[in-house]
């Protein structure tokens, strides 16, 4: 059997992988990333941190009315996170090879 | 990862590095670090839970400051992932203790500094004046890496002791740290002394910018706004933002009366939720009588309210040891009386 690739175990994570997809598409506030996602304070903390301890988040800080702190992808989280979904993919078209053809159901008598 | 890694002294520059270095991480280390307290002793995760309690308060939740200074730490942590680090910092006050802080972490780590290198300056060709990086566009900003030098282990071993003596509880630390060799770090001795001039003056008992405050005030120079815009001509390096002068106000105003505020009877401070931007804006501010006094020289600051006050590691309070800087002498002193 081929050697399949290895995976980011910063996003092979169901939390994380939302998480990174929504940060694919731009940058959100804690607010819409905690509602989006519907996590807890503390929750959505622990993953954030995961990301950032990678290198994975860039952070700039907004003043409107409050100061507020908008998260997005560094450069090296967008490119981690590509490069995680094309392997995950490659999984996939693997599985797909082997797996056959989608069976009929069968109906008794 | 090999890729390179910024970090910076604050959002604006940060901002204009990501604009040209695309496939670069950039990281602003955001503290605004000559306000509040930095006790000794503390580990770097332990230190941001107690500038996160300093800098909360109203419109800003203790949770959100600490997770924002947690992510910054997660992210320095994470530093052994690239292949190149750049410092990117100015001359100030402020950027001269984040170095030191950021340094003095890069040389417990005992990480291998061949990948470190800085970027500090005090000028740039045709802006006059320089008061930060924040001031240049990408293409200006990008002029700087010619400018890279590699930190070396005499910068990471100044920078152990610059950081112990900023967050010594006794400020001569500081003084005895300005009297070693520094050339690594051209601006550090003025930026440092800078801050001792933060301790109340043997003459008035105030520091320089609320002594700058007061003056502003009796100029007629009344809008909390417009007193943060005239501070900046006193301040040949500029370090302190909008949110520290108004810190100063604060306590001038609410807790040692040598600044009434109206319409209001007390300061209130622009994150207030109650209040409007606008709101903020027409506070006005007048000398009390114990301002005029205390800017006259003829009373102490010290007489009046409750001083509850960190610089670095030093928490001033009415108590003793009540340092001093005496401003002829440039040094500091501990008041008898």
């Amino acid at each position: 059997m081929q050697d399949l690739p290895a995976l980011d175990p910063v996003f092979h994570q169901i939390v994380r992988t939302h998480l990174a997809s929504l940060l694919s598409a731009g940058s959100c506030s804690f607010t819409e990333l905690k509602n989006r996602l519907r996590l807890t304070d503390g929750n959505l903390d622990a993953h954030l941190r995961k990301l950032s301890a990678a290198g994975y988040l860039h952070s700039r800080m907004v003043v409107k009315g409050r100061p507020q702190t908008i998260y997005s992808f560094s450069p090296s989280g967008k490119r981690a996170f590509a490069a995680y979904v094309s392997r995950l993919r490659a999984i996939i078209d693997h599985a797909m090879k082997y797996q056959g053809p989608p069976r009929q159901a069968r109906l008794p008598g | 990862m090999g890729s390179c890694l910024h970090i910076t002294n604050g959002d604006d520059a940060a901002n204009t590095l990501k604009q040209f270095l695309s496939h670069d991480d950039v990281l602003p280390w955001r503290d605004p670090m000559t306000e509040g307290p930095f006790p000794a002793g503390l580990d770097l995760c332990a230190t941001s839970e107690i500038r996160a309690g300093y800098l909360a308060g109203p419109g800003i939740p203790y949770d959100q400051v600490l997770r924002d200074f947690q992510l910054r730490d997660e992210h320095l942590a994470a530093a052994e992932r690239y292949g190149e680090i750049t410092l990117w910092f100015e001359h100030d006050l402020l950027d001269q203790l984040q170095l030191l802080q950021i340094l003095d972490w890069f040389a417990s780590t005992r990480m291998t500094s061949n990948k470190l290198d800085i970027i500090c300056v005090n000028a740039f060709p045709g802006i006059v004046p320089f008061h930060g990086l924040g001031q240049l566009d990408p293409a200006q900003m990008a002029t700087l890496l010619d400018k890279r030098l590699p930190v070396t282990p005499a910068h990471l071993e100044l920078a152990q002791s610059g950081w112990a003596a900023f967050r010594s509880p006794d400020p001569r630390d500081v003084e005895a740290f300005l009297s070693c060799e520094l050339r690594p770090f051209p601006f550090m001795k003025e930026a440092l002394t800078r801050h001792m001039q933060e301790f109340p003056a043997t003459s008035d008992g105030l520091g320089r910018t609320d002594r700058q405050i007061l003056k502003l005030v009796s100029e007629g120079v009344s809008r909390p706004g417009r007193i943060f815009a005239a501070n900046i001509e006193f301040e040949t390096e500029l370090f302190i933002g909008d949110w520290g002068i108004y810190q100063h106000i604060q306590e001038l105003c609410n807790v040692r009366q040598l600044l009434n505020c109206n319409p209001y009877g007390e300061f209130r401070d622009a994150l207030d939720p109650a209040l409007s931007a606008e709101e903020f804006r027409r506070q006005e501010l007048s000398l009390t009588d114990r301002g005029r006094q205390v800017l006259a020289n003829e009373a102490d600051a010290s007489a009046f309210g409750e001083v509850d006050r960190w610089l670095g590691g030093v928490h001033l309070t009415n108590h003793k040891p009540r340092w001093r800087w005496d401003e002829s002498a440039r040094r500091v002193t501990v008041a008898e009386a």
